[in-house]
């Protein structure tokens, strides 16, 4: 693979290209679906692939290659596309290497592994000690990474994960949902998994219609996890410098409790050592105890803001790579003894914002949404929606819960988060008319 | 594209004993152009090529696909697929719907073929449309793409059917973040048509850009709060469309029903019990319909090579027909009707919608409007969702007026329509004679697919709805 990207490097430049970047990935990755406690398909995809970043005189494109057989035909395509492409005033460059990196850090017991119906009936097995049907995917990741650039660049990644995600039903209206992820194959549990599952399904048993209202709630880590994804993505500068962020101008500013640090970290479920030009990817504190700290910067949009890049750069724009909300001195039964009348969101879905610049929004709870009385579970509600505030939401965040879990579900949670429950007060809830 | 190979891939998995194969053959050539705040961030270009392969066997279901189209590899994607059914220990073997074997070519044609369109042509006309709509206010954000893509697709079934398709699609989308003093209003616009070059024209990008980019300044200056209660509600085009994707399209896929997507992009609330019950008023019949010449989800068969046609999901208000790929249509007991689609050759193909629509009635707008003593016009929207069993949704005006005594007074902010499916539905009283069409992008799947599709509908008119 490195010969590849080295060579597509050497053979862009001689065609004119003034910066390159060349990554390829070698993958062979699984997926294993299963509904109503049965494996409806068995999916291995083979994929080859190098993706290109390629820089004439400040006129950008990308492209990819399948084939090597036709590196230089593309490559031809690509120079051309460049050469007859207009300026971009704000392109300011890549990194400029060699760098050092850490040692590659992956799970060789996940390559090939075989049993993954053992893995889905371990779940589906604990789950339904509590429900009547599950739902769900394994996820197998196995990849290997080559990155050259034209700055003095060269380094090889390898990157595997494993990752279950299961929803039990004990109710055609009581469902639960949990997941576990890990780079390595120690870290995974899909009992706990399939358990947690099957135990929210047995909780949200014979739910009541919500109510409308000002709530106090808990957040699950899945939670926690997709409400992350919408609004680190919003701290991609990319994002910002397009008007698609509700962070602009905040740096330096309050945008969430004391209670809340997010940082964007290599270590996680995508755990990586470089970013897509080659830097070497380090923690970076993107709200700290509430503040704005920084945006997601690739070297291009640093120095469009006077700053350094965080080694966020994606091919295409600045992104997170594991987002990881620190967690607090609390334990989660403390978080339920401080919620006098409130309720337990374990799961939600489809967000959606009015205004991204504002961060008017609304999600949906899905799963099991339970009533909490005196800081205990007394009961489970339906069709209810959090319709708020994103940055307000974050300002009510009380406290978070010290430990910790790894989510990466769908697309819901499409960066991998490392999260805690939250306690967040004064959270409007919404429902339907009939 | 070496088309023996998909007949190789599928003469392999035989040789291995499957029940069943099928290969899909793919290539797709696909160029973007991105601009940001007037200034061309990136050009792309891509030719995505490979096969998946899909072997049913006693076991299960396995499927596998390879980038690499030497004969040692698709065998290798064989024979991986075919080990990946036979891990899958179901309890009976997998069927799918008995279907006619097809043998066809489709093609979409082209006035301006998309490959005689240089880029620097593409970005020129990309450029005077922003450049129309950034003159029409203040806009500190804005974002446009261009997006031309060509698919081959050459679909092979052990059972004999073979089938080729063409299909070129031209897209283009905007993001608007416009200013009005302290306010902030945004606006996002997608277009897309089967065909080629000549779709730019008919898209009238850049007159639709300053319309919004004018009705949100009006907005942000004249807008008035939205009022509360019970009330009628006319919703245009764009709304109606929105709505019979996501509460009639997605409930009526029988994978969802099924539980195949429950732990994902969800289930319904439907369920084979209640076909042919009431959901709607008479008023209400949703058509989804990929046969509709140069639309946006338009495709002549379907990923399992079964021939497109048109199905009605809502019928005069009762629950009428679910869309169906082949599998699901075994396990309900009936056959597909041609709803399989996939998002590339290394993704299964699954239960998608093209072109769903509410169809017309015979009103013109002004009459719709005559016939409300007070209520609300929602002619476009902003934040909208919907639960996953496709039951609870908001919809948030973005384009809408008060309407009191039959006429328009004044605009309004925001107004918000949170609902049930059945309470839509039912309250829908008259249907206005200007059918019209959104491109939209639908995703589903695990890995998620993303999928080219239509929706739209005419003005309707609903009553008594409760709006806040």
């Amino acid at each position: 693979m490195i010969e590849n990207t080295r060579y597509a490097v050497k053979k862009a430049l001689e065609l004119g290209a003034t910066e390159v970047i060349v990554k390829g990935v070698d993958s062979c990755n699984q997926q294993v679906r299963f509904s109503n406690n049965e494996i409806d398909i068995a999916k291995t995809w083979f994929e080859t692939v190098l993706n290109i970043f390629l820089v004439y005189e400040r006129r950008v494109v990308l492209t990819e290659i399948r084939n090597v057989e036709i590196i230089d035909e593309t490559l031809k395509q690509a120079v051309k596309l460049a050469r007859i492409s207009k300026e971009n005033p704000e392109y300011g460059g890549i990194a400029e290497g060699p760098f050092k990196y850490p040692d590659i850090e992956s799970d060789p017991g996940l390559r090939g592994i075989t049993d993954h119906a053992d893995y889905i009936m371990a779940a589906i097995n604990t789950a339904t000690e509590h429900a009547d049907t599950t739902f769900g995917a394994l996820q197998v990741v196995n990849e290997r990474v080559a990155l050259s650039t034209s700055q003095n660049v060269e380094v090889q990644d390898e990157k595997t994960s494993i990752e279950l995600s299961i929803r039990a039903f004990s109710q055609k209206e009581a469902s639960g949902h949990s997941v576990t992820c890990s780079s390595t194959l120690k870290g995974f549990d899909p009992e706990k998994a399939g358990k947690e599952a099957g135990e929210f399904a047995r909780l949200a048993r014979d739910p009541v219609q919500g109510e409308e209202g000002t709530y106090d709630v808990i957040l699950s880590p899945l939670f926690v996890g997709s409400i992350l994804n919408y609004s680190v993505d919003m701290t991609s500068a990319f994002n910002v410098l397009a008007g698609r962020s509700m962070y602009g101008g905040k740096i330096g500013e309050k945008v969430a409790s004391d209670a809340v640090t997010v940082i964007d970290t290599p270590r996680g479920l995508a755990t990586m050592r470089t970013d897509d030009e080659g830097v070497p990817t380090t923690d970076t504190h993107v709200i700290e105890k509430g503040v704005m700290k920084t945006y997601l910067h690739n070297t291009s949009t640093a120095r469009a803001m006077n700053t350094e890049t965080t080694a966020n750069a994606g091919l295409v724009k600045p992104e997170p790579l594991n987002i990881w909300m620190l967690p607090g001195d609390y334990s989660t039964e403390e978080l339920f003894q401080n919620v006098k009348n409130g309720l337990y969101l374990t799961n939600t879905w489809y967000t959606r914002f009015q205004n991204v610049q504002t961060g008017d929004f609304s999600t949906i709870p899905r799963d099991a949404i339970l009533v909490i009385k005196n800081g205990e579970i007394v009961g489970s509600t339906k069709n209810i929606r959090v319709s708020d505030n994103m940055l307000q939401l974050y300002l009510n965040i009380e406290a978070v819960a010290k430990e910790q879990k790894v989510v990466h579900w769908w697309a819901e949670v499409g960066f991998p988060c490392i999260s805690s429950h939250v306690l967040a007060r004064n959270v409007h809830i919404t429902r339907s008319t009939e | 594209m070496d088309e023996d190979r998909a007949e190789f891939a599928v003469d392999a998995a035989s040789t291995l004993g499957a029940l069943y194969a099928d290969a899909r053959l793919e290539r797709q050539e696909r160029n973007d152009i991105m601009l940001k705040n007037g200034v061309l961030d990136a050009a792309s270009t891509y030719v995505n090529e490979g096969i998946g392969i899909r072997v049913i066997t006693l076991k299960g279901i396995g499927f596998s696909s390879t980038c690499n189209l030497s004969k040692e590899s698709v065998r290798k994607a064989v024979k991986e697929a075919f080990k990946q059914a036979e891990s899958c220990r179901r309890k009976a073997p997998p069927r799918l719907s008995e279907e006619k074997r097809a043998t066809a070519v489709w093609e979409v044609p082209q006035k301006e073929n998309l490959s005689d369109i240089d880029a620097q042509q593409k970005v020129d006309n990309l450029l005077e449309v922003d450049e129309a709509i950034s003159s029409s206010g203040d806009i500190p954000g804005r974002m446009l793409n261009l997006t031309d893509k060509q698919t081959k697709k050459l679909v092979v079934t052990s059972e004999g059917t073979k089938v080729t398709g063409i299909l070129p699609v031209l897209i283009c989308s905007y993001f608007l973040a416009v200013k009005c003093g302290s306010q902030v209003e945004q606006s996002m616009r997608r277009f897309g048509r089967a065909g080629g070059w000549e779709g730019f024209e008919q898209f009238h990008v850049a007159k639709d850009g300053q319309h919004e980019v004018e009705m949100l300044q009006r907005l942000m200056k004249e807008g008035e709060k939205s009022p509360q209660g019970t009330m009628d509600l006319i919703v245009g085009p764009d709304v109606i469309g929105i709505i019979c994707h996501e509460s009639c399209g997605h409930p009526m896929e029988a994978d969802r029903i099924l539980g195949r997507e429950a732990s994902q992009a969800g289930a319904s609330f439907m369920n084979e019990e209640l076909l042919g019950t009431r959901v709607g008023s008479d008023e209400v019949t949703v058509a989804e319909d990929p046969t509709i010449e140069h639309s946006f989800g338009y495709y002549g068969y379907d990923d399992e090579g079964v021939k497109s046609r048109r199905r009605l999901l809502y019928k005069e208000g009762m629950i009428n027909q679910f869309l169906h790929n082949r599998e699901s249509a075994a396990r309900m007991g009936t056959t597909s009707n041609g709803a399989a689609r996939s998002s590339g050759y290394n993704r299964e193909a699954i239960v998608r919608m093209a072109n769903t629509f509410l169809l017309p009635g015979e009103y013109a707008e002004e009459e719709l409007i005559e016939g409300v003593n007070r209520g609300i016009y929602m002619k476009s929207y902003t934040e909208w969702n919907i639960d996953d069993k496709r039951y609870n949704q908001k919809y948030i005006g973005r384009e809408a007026y008060l309407i009191e005594h039959g006429e328009i007074t004044c605009m309004v902010k925001r107004p918000i329509l949170e609902i049930t499916t059945p309470g839509f539905w039912m309250a829908v009283d008259a249907r206005g004679k200007d059918l019209m069409f959104r491109a939209g992008n639908c995703g589903k799947g695990d890995p998620i697919q993303e999928m080219d599709v239509l929706y739209g509908g005419p003005t309707t008119r609903l009553r008594e709805v409760f709006m806040r």
